[in-house]
């Protein structure tokens, strides 16, 4: 079960704006996204899914409401204020889904994140928050490598910085491990002790568990939502996948218990059904 | 595919789960008779899908006995370390100073020199 920082903040209603940051790359933030829309999905709650990124469009198929935007560098160079017209749909999609009182995720790809931190800055994206009575959710992911703490620190402190009302959850992402497992004298434990632990002491913590054996790799390769591999039949599996009947239930039960795990954190964050903002 | 409710997902998940470890440790058993009929042909990659729980099966089975995981009470002591465990400072070997071994190695060598001298002139004399 995943441990949360702080168990006596009160849940965060609907509706939500949860951008999840970081600048560096592969380090989880597609799969939580992919998490977090299911989690919407399985309560029936609107979801809008925006994804900010140059280098592909992972999300694509995830909700019939994607909206994808490449920001384009060279323009970017030429015409800064091209940026801030580029992450327009953003905004619009915020403004919908607040109407509709769902939830709004953002995933800033791998370097994108420091951008979106000035957008929310430049657009005082925090008064148009309070105005619509959307909660903020600054979610970010790292990895045990000191890197990846690093460079999440940084974008998170950015946006806490760009909407000062926000609160922060940090996904310790233990796919390459765990922090607490790291020798105390290496760089990953003296960065997670002199940056995360700070950070962590101003937000919630949680723990996203590996999936184990990598099976969540077939059915990311067939384009298959996590809800849907989980209730599929097996023999379904095995045709989608090529994998034969013990090592299809395998993958099936693994994404079951990733899916399970990670729905239950949510629940424990979020309010789905209960008062709402405002 | 149409959106389970959540009860639903909470039933297939914890099925699916139930027959995922089932079948991890089933798979863990076939492995074993696979690799101790044919240890030269055996693919180690087929290990990859059977994790931890799959793993001790397939030991257990070879009559190994697989490392347990630690115990929580053990991993929380391992987790409480002294500051010399944080550093290499208590493996460092004292160095003293090049002018102190010198003076003492030329001293040394001088009263040797001394006694050389003095013991070859009386076997002289």
């Amino acid at each position: 079960m995943p441990k949360i920082g702080k168990a006596s903040t009160p849940k965060l209603a609907l509706p939500i704006f949860a951008p999840i940051v970081s600048d560096k790359g592969g380090i989880g933030k597609s799969l939580l996204a992919k998490a977090m829309a299911e989690w919407l999905r399985l309560r029936n709650l609107p979801c809008g899914v925006v994804e900010v990124d140059t280098t592909g469009e992972s999300l694509k198929g995830l909700t019939d409401d994607v909206v994808s935007i490449a920001i384009d560098q060279k323009a970017a160079r030429r015409d800064p204020t091209s940026v801030w017209r580029a992450l327009t749909p953003l905004y619009l999609t915020i403004e919908r889904i607040s109407q509709a009182r769902g939830m709004v995720i953002v995933e800033f790809g791998a370097n994108e994140a420091a951008r979106g931190a000035l957008w929310a800055g430049m657009t005082d994206l925090q008064e148009e928050l309070d105005q619509l009575g959307t909660s903020t959710l600054i979610v970010t992911p790292y990895t045990c490598q000191a890197e990846a703490m690093r460079r999440g620190v940084q974008s998170a402190s950015a946006f806490m910085e760009a909407l000062p009302r926000a609160r922060l959850m940090l996904v310790e992402n233990e796919r390459d491990g765990r922090i607490c497992d790291l020798h105390p004298s290496s760089e990953a434990a003296a960065v997670g002790r002199g940056l995360i632990g700070p950070l962590a002491a101003k937000a919630a913590t949680i723990q996203m568990p590996a999936i184990e054996a990598d099976s969540w790799a077939p059915f990311e390769a067939a384009n298959i939502r996590l809800m849907d591999a989980v209730m599929m039949p097996v023999r379904e599996v095995m045709a989608i996948t090529g994998l034969p009947l013990p090592e299809a239930k395998i993958v099936k039960g693994d994404v079951a218990a990733w899916c399970a795990t990670m729905f239950a954190t949510f629940d424990q964050f979020i309010d789905a059904e209960g008062n709402q903002n405002g | 595919m149409a959106n389970p409710t959540p009860q639903n997902f909470s039933g297939a998940a914890a099925k699916a789960t139930i027959e995922a470890s089932r079948s991890r440790e089933q798979l863990g058993r076939d492995l074993a008779a696979l690799f101790m009929s044919a240890p030269a042909t055996f693919d180690p990659v087929a290990l990859r899908r059977l994790g931890q729980a799959g793993l001790r099966s397939f030991a257990a089975a070879l009559g190994v006995s697989a490392p347990t995981p630690p115990s929580p009470v053990a991993e929380a002591k391992k987790q409480t370390v002294s500051e010399d465990e944080t550093n290499w400072k208590h493996q460092e070997s004292r160095i003293v100073q090049f002018q102190v071994v010198g003076a003492f190695y030329g001293a040394i060598a001088g009263l040797t020199a001394i006694v050389a001298v003095s013991l070859l002139s009386a076997l002289l004399s």
